[in-house]
């Protein structure tokens, strides 16, 4: 039997699941990938695949700041609250605690931005502040999932995994999905992995935020045994054994073994290119303070959007100020700024900041107040995030919290309304992304979520 | 127009009740001019509904497709049949009227955009108190949602199976009964089957399908001899001893396991261990290795503890068994008792739907389920059984008081558990108490040292009190040296404690019955706080068999659902189960969704081998074993995979079935991850066939009475690592944190029942065999074996390995092919660290090695035909 008389397309009719080769038939050439494109449900995964309609951004880079940083400290300024810092708070306990740090204005906007974050500042005329953000839950692990999955009470696909299987991958020798420093502890995995959805929807974890590393890597990505002719020499023989075994089965799925060996062997290639930093200049390293581990994410997060990574998460573990509420700030923020202000900066420089959403934020804000006079409290019903880039308004904030900051009042924005947002920049109606699972169909929104029209440029 | 109210079907004696009070409210009051009631009506709250109601609920929304919960507001039968959510008023009841809580927000919240100001709700709690006079005719007929009760019965996997026979003339490849239904299917879409698959395929298809292994050398040659010498028995021989040995139980238990999301720890915010939930596992290997009847099986672990027993040790079989209800991972985060109670019964009543129903019943919790005919009042009737039963799945995280009510006791078993149970779970409150007690007072130290910090940082500021402050800073010193001493003294105790635990039994999951049974009330939209009517304990209306099994008072209604479940005339249970014995073996279900045999579920293939399956299965005491048998032996299983080409070249025959769906062929089928495991360690001759013995567990690395404790839970967030020597069913399964291997290759996610793995096929997998350390280590210990063979030759080694590896002989080419690759010396990178060059024995070794590990990573390792 001749292989080259059975066409891409025979085979393709001929699997029994089909599933496996799906998923490499958009792999291994994008000429392909848009034929087999735009199913609703299709299991695609890697596949470029069309959005609903023309989207705004192409990818997202999402800071994560988990713990829940200051607004008050941040990006919502309460002078109210300043000048009655000391009273006593709504909860008798405690006193109302004024932020320790200037607002002023920035950019032609007028922007106001705490005086801790100059560099990010710089940017202001890009940030479009969403100042009325609220979420139903002040744990933190259920906030987190509920930011990242939309439920916290029920095991659901992550944001970035509904981005992959809505759009499918534009890089066909790297992961769609990427989360950086990942959060494994208190339920972490979940945030990031794909549910009910096809598992090649799941994020691929670089490294591990209980144990920061400068250089995270993916798993069995290097070979430290055999130099690369060696491999290949091992690769060809194996690929040999298994074309003989295609040719006495002509069984699919084994057509994706052997395309699956090539482009392992080329992502062995590819992913530690994008990864080596090395041929950055200096003052790259220096910008971003990539000797850091979170300035090192914020450049390979750059590196992986200029390579076509769908998705890209970083974390910042460490905003959860009960206590040491100065001097949490005061390094976050220098920790912070300056690879925050250079991956926008890059990104405008290389015009890819409008085809680009990044998203700044964590689970949820914190309190006005606190019993102890350095510190605030968990406060899920008014915080501040930001987007920058990919379609949405520069230089505004939107929404507002209470004259103390304990409370969206105007502009409120639920986490369910940003992804609704997110998935519309993105190209996707929220409502029509659906996967049928258990006999229902799931979306990230579940039953909610409003598009926040007022914020798309 | 009252007529018009019972037309429409009122079913609820209340609604009954309240439609006699409107009658008497109603009547006597005459003129609708001189009526202040209606004057009310129309000034208060028609215009109210008009402007805020009907937009969504009203015929004039129906037409336009946009009624929401079918709730219709423009018409008093509408407001008094209700939607969804049942009536939406209950005349004269306020507190009891769902549309006055919704105005309310509390729990609904209606109208959406803005809640209606305070005497608007005022008056419609006046008007429903005063019997909700409503003069607005008009009958509400809805679009029912999803399916009757009616219509359900008559879904087709609601009519009981029936055993009909195919007509078996001109039928001479068939050997028995499944054969003959496939090859009827075959025969009208004008398909033979294939030719039989020749013994090498066929013993290896063989041990994997039913031990999970390969065969070893010895056992092939044992085969082909018997095969030489009686080749009419060989077969079935064969196959019978396969399902004697133990290795069938951790093979078959482990799909069970699946589908009971089995684990051993707890998985979500706090993924505490399960330490005793290995009980559970080794009572599933145990009950499929003796084949304990399907139906038996069911019902100790949904009542094993409320059967007859013959002896202590059966009665903690029995007990073991009820684990299976009581090992969902559960939300620990939840603060409040009731959602997190809901929240574990509403695990339970899916477990039961999927795993043995194929149903998802989860959706009632809110509504009425959309397409399959189970409602919300069938829910909460098994919701009532599920309240009425106590989960036993021990201590949670200790320390934390807001979730403390989440504690529950454990049941001791074995000898001596009645004396010991006593001391055990005292000497657990007591170390709950005691962590309790030293988190307090560390919170408390930690308070002092957050305001000192603050207070430090005030002293530095321009204008401030520094001799007051400063004074304040020493006060503070001398509280945080006070309380250091009180934390260490806590710490202290709560060490003592731990380390001298008294005499403990042996603890399992379990359930129990809760000291009262109670039914559970309809939560409204699933809302623990918004509840709607009582409903009776029970099982769902649509199956025909429900009436003839009430629930007595005083009980929980377990044991009469369990008794439901394995009733012959329960359509599903059978049918579900043979599905998934029929899709383990031949990779795909008769029905292709497992879990769902609702509306939304697929059609089944071959609807009649279905039922005779299912009916037959019954008629053969619910063996496992014998089921497997018979379709192990079928001539449908021995089949090739044959070639695609070959059979369209067939004068006269259109091959139309590329999903195989007529199972004309056995498709090569993927290793799942167990098997994929214990095959290459099989292999490369590291494995351990023996049981694994409880105390050498990964789990026994660590002290239940212990690692509990809030901060102590980051190493339970490590991966088990896979050097266990033990078969894979024995690797604890730790939620989130599978093993990366296990990840890789589609392990069943233990959060959830599974009845169908996933077939991913990810470059991620390509690389764990080209470059995952332990995959090279097998391979390392597989060459060493190879080579330490003094007597064979080089061609020798290959044969043997071919042997091993694929249970055939390598052809001569292949031999050849592979001493070409082998007869290099490895170009391995050279160790910087290393004093000396490597050997030329040494880079033999790694060339050995290079060759073991891509056999390991070949197509026809990974894949079954």
């Amino acid at each position: 039997m001749n292989l080259q008389q059975l066409s891409r397309r025979q085979v393709l009719r001929q699997v029994s699941s089909g599933f496996g080769y799906l998923a490499f038939a958009g792999l291994s050439a994008s000429s392909t990938a848009q034929e087999t494109s735009s199913q609703p449900n299709s299991e695609n995964a890697h596949g470029v695949k069309k959005p609903h309609f023309s989207p705004k951004a192409k990818r997202v880079i999402f800071l994560c700041m988990r713990g829940g940083p200051s607004h008050m400290e941040t990006f919502d300024p309460k002078p109210k609250l300043l000048a009655d810092h000391g009273k006593t708070a709504r909860n008798k306990n405690s006193k109302l605690l004024g932020s320790r740090w200037k607002f002023s204005k920035h950019g032609q906007s007028g922007l106001e931005i705490v005086d801790l974050l100059p560099e990010t500042a710089r940017h202001a005329d890009k940030l479009c502040v969403l100042r009325g953000m609220h979420t139903d839950n002040e744990n933190h692990p259920q906030a987190l999932e509920q930011m990242h999955t939309g439920s916290f009470q029920f095991i659901r696909p992550s944001i970035g995994s509904w981005m992959l299987y809505g759009l499918g991958s534009e890089n066909q020798n790297l992961p769609g999905f990427i989360s950086i420093n990942p959060l494994t502890n208190l339920g972490g995995l979940r945030y990031y992995s794909s549910a009910f959805l096809p598992a090649s929807c799941s994020a691929t974890l670089l490294g591990d935020a209980n144990r920061p590393v400068k250089n995270p890597m993916v798993g069995n990505l290097i070979n430290n045994r055999l130099n690369r002719a060696a491999q290949r020499e091992q690769l060809d023989l194996l690929q040999a054994m298994n074309r003989e075994l295609l040719a006495n089965t002509q069984e699919g799925r084994i057509e994706g073994v052997i395309e699956s060996y090539e482009l392992a062997f080329r992502m062995q290639e590819a992913l530690p290119g994008v990864m080596d930093i090395s041929g950055e200049t200096k003052s790259t390293i220096a910008r971003y303070n990539a000797e850091d581990t979170f300035g090192r994410q914020c450049l390979l997060a750059r590196r992986f959007a200029e390579a076509g990574v769908r998705f890209i998460e970083v974390t910042h573990t460490d905003w959860d100020h009960h206590g040491f509420l100065t001097g949490g700030m005061t390094r976050n923020c220098a920790t912070i700024d300056k690879p925050v202000a250079s991956l926008l900066e890059d990104l405008a420089q290389r015009g890819m900041l409008e085809d680009t959403l990044v998203i700044w934020g964590g689970e949820f804000g914190r309190t006005p107040d606190d019993p102890t006079t350095d510190g605030r409290g968990h406060n899920n019903k008014g915080y501040s995030m930001w987007l920058a880039g990919g379609g949405v308004r520069g230089g505004m904030a939107h929404g507002s919290t209470d004259e103390y900051g304990y409370e969206a009042i105007d502009g409120k924005v639920h986490i369910h309304d940003l992804h609704a947002t997110i998935l519309h920049l993105m190209g996707l109606n929220h409502e029509k992304l659906t996967y049928r699972y258990g006999g229902r169909d799931f979306r990230l929104t579940d039953v909610h979520g409003r598009v926040v029209k007022e914020i798309v440029a | 127009m009252f007529l018009n109210f019972k037309k429409s079907g009122m079913r609820s004696n209340s609604v009954n009740l309240f439609l006699l009070a409107t009658c008497l409210l109603v009547l006597p009051l005459g003129v609708a001019e001189a009526n202040p009631n209606l004057a009310f009506f129309e000034s208060k709250i028609r215009p109210i509904l008009v402007t805020h109601c009907q937009e969504c609920h009203s015929a004039k929304a129906a037409s336009e497709g946009k009624l929401k919960a079918g709730l219709f507001l423009d018409s008093r039968e509408g407001l008094l049949k209700g939607g969804e959510n049942g009536p939406a008023i209950k005349p004269g009841k306020p507190s009891e009227s769902i549309l006055l809580a919704a105005m309310k927000y509390s729990g609904l919240e209606m109208p959406p955009k803005q809640k209606l100001p305070q005497e608007v709700i005022a008056n419609f709690e006046k008007w429903i108190l005063d019997g909700a006079f409503d003069p607005r005719e008009g009958t509400v007929t809805v679009k029912k949602q999803g399916m009757s009760v009616e219509e359900g019965r008559k879904f087709w996997s609601l009519i009981r199976p029936e055993k009909k026979l195919p007509p078996k003339e001109g039928d001479t490849w068939s050997s028995n009964a499944v054969d003959q239904f496939i090859f009827a299917k075959l025969r009208e879409k004008q398909i033979s089957p294939s030719p039989e698959a020749d013994p090498l395929t066929l013993v290896r298809r063989l041990y994997f399908t039913l031990n999970g292994l390969p065969p070893t050398e010895d056992e092939v040659h044992r085969f082909l001899q018997s095969l030489h010498k009686k080749p009419q028995h060989a077969l079935p021989e064969l196959v019978d001893s396969l399902l004697a040995s133990t290795h069938f139980g951790e093979k078959w238990g482990r799909h069970w396991l699946d589908v009971a999301r089995y684990a051993d720890s707890n998985g979500r915010d706090r993924n505490i261990f399960n330490y005793h939930a290995w009980h559970y596992r080794d009572y599933v290997i145990q009950a499929i290795n003796t084949d304990l009847p399907y139906n038996q099986f069911l019902r100790e672990q949904i009542a094993g503890d409320l059967l007859q027993h013959n002896s202590p040790e059966d009665k903690d079989k029995k007990t073991v068994a009820t684990a299976f209800l009581a090992m969902g991972s559960k939300a620990f985060e939840e603060s409040k008792p009731e959602v997190f109670r809901m929240d574990v019964i509403d695990e339970q009543i899916e477990l039961i739907g999927r795993s043995i129903l194929g149903l998802s019943m989860g959706c009632a919790r809110c509504h009425n389920h959309k397409f399959d005919p189970i409602s919300t009042a069938d829910y909460y009737s098994l919701a009532g059984i599920f309240r009425s039963t106590q989960p036993l799945y021990g201590y949670t995280t200790m320390g934390i008081k807001a979730t403390a009510f989440a504690h529950t006791e454990l049941q001791a078993i074995g000898p001596n558990s009645e004396k010991l149970a006593p001391q055990g779970l005292a000497y657990m409150a007591k170390l709950q108490e005691l962590t309790l007690a030293q988190n307090t007072a560390r919170s408390d130290r930690y308070r002092v040292v957050r305001a000192l910090s603050a207070a430090k940082l005030d002293i530095q500021k321009p204008g401030v009190d520094t001799s007051k402050l400063s004074s304040e800073i020493k006060l503070m010193e001398e509280k945080i040296k006070e309380w250091d001493v009180k934390v260490k003294r806590h710490e202290a105790e709560l060490q003592t404690a731990m380390d001298n635990p008294p005499a403990m039994p042996a603890w399992t999951m379990a359930v129990r019955e809760s000291q009262k049974p109670e039914d559970c009330k309809i939560h409204i939209r699933g809302d623990t706080l918004t509840l709607g009517d009582l409903v009776p304990r029970g099982m769902p209306k649509v199956f025909s068999i429900t009436e003839k099994f009430p629930i007595p008072a005083n009980q929980s209604g377990r044991l009469e659902l369990a008794n439901w479940l394995i009733d012959p005339e329960n359509p599903l249970t059978a049918r579900v189960y043979v599905n998934r014995v029929w899709q383990h073996i031949f990779g795909r279900g008769l029905v292709t969704t497992p879990d769902d045999f609702g509306v939304n579920g697929s059609k089944p293939s071959h609807p009649e081998l279905l039922d005779y399956l299912a009916v037959h299965f019954m008629e053969q005491g619910w063996s496992t074993k014998k089921l497997i048998r018979e379709l192990v032996l079928s001539k449908t299983y021995l089949q090739s995979g044959s070639l695609i080409s070959e059979r369209s070249e067939k004068a006269g025959e259109k091959f139309t079935d590329p999903d195989n769906v007529l199972v004309s062929q056995i498709k090569p089928h993927r290793l799942e991850a167990e098997a994929l495991r214990d095959a290459i360690m099989q292999v490369a001759g590291t494995l351990d066939k023996s049981p694994l013995k409880p105390e050498r567990g990964f789990l026994a690395k660590f002290n239940p009475y212990r690692e509990n404790e809030y901060r102590n839970f980051s190493p339970l967030f490590m991966p088990p690592d896979i050097q266990l020597p033990n078969r894979s069913v024995y690797l604890p399964v730790v939620r989130g944190v599978l093993p990366e291997m296990f990840q890789l290759f589609d392990f069943a996610s233990p959060d959830r029942v599974t009845a169908q793995r996933e077939e991913s096929l990810v470059p991620a997998q390509a690389l764990f065999f080209m470059n995952n350390p332990w995959l090279i280590s097998q391979a390392r210990i597989f060459s060493e074996n190879m080579l330490k063979d003094p007597g064979l030759d080089d061609s020798g080694r290959v044969a043997k390995i071919y042997k091993r590896a694929f249970s055939r002989d390598a052809t001569v080419a292949e031999i050849q092919r592979a001493l070409v690759y082998l007869n290099k010396p490895e170009s391995v990178i050279p160790n910087p660290k290393a004093n000396s060059q490597p050997s030329m024995d040494q880079l033999r070794l790694e060339r050995w090695t290079s060759f073991c590990q891509l056999v390991f990573g070949s197509a026809e390792f990974r894949y079954v035909r």
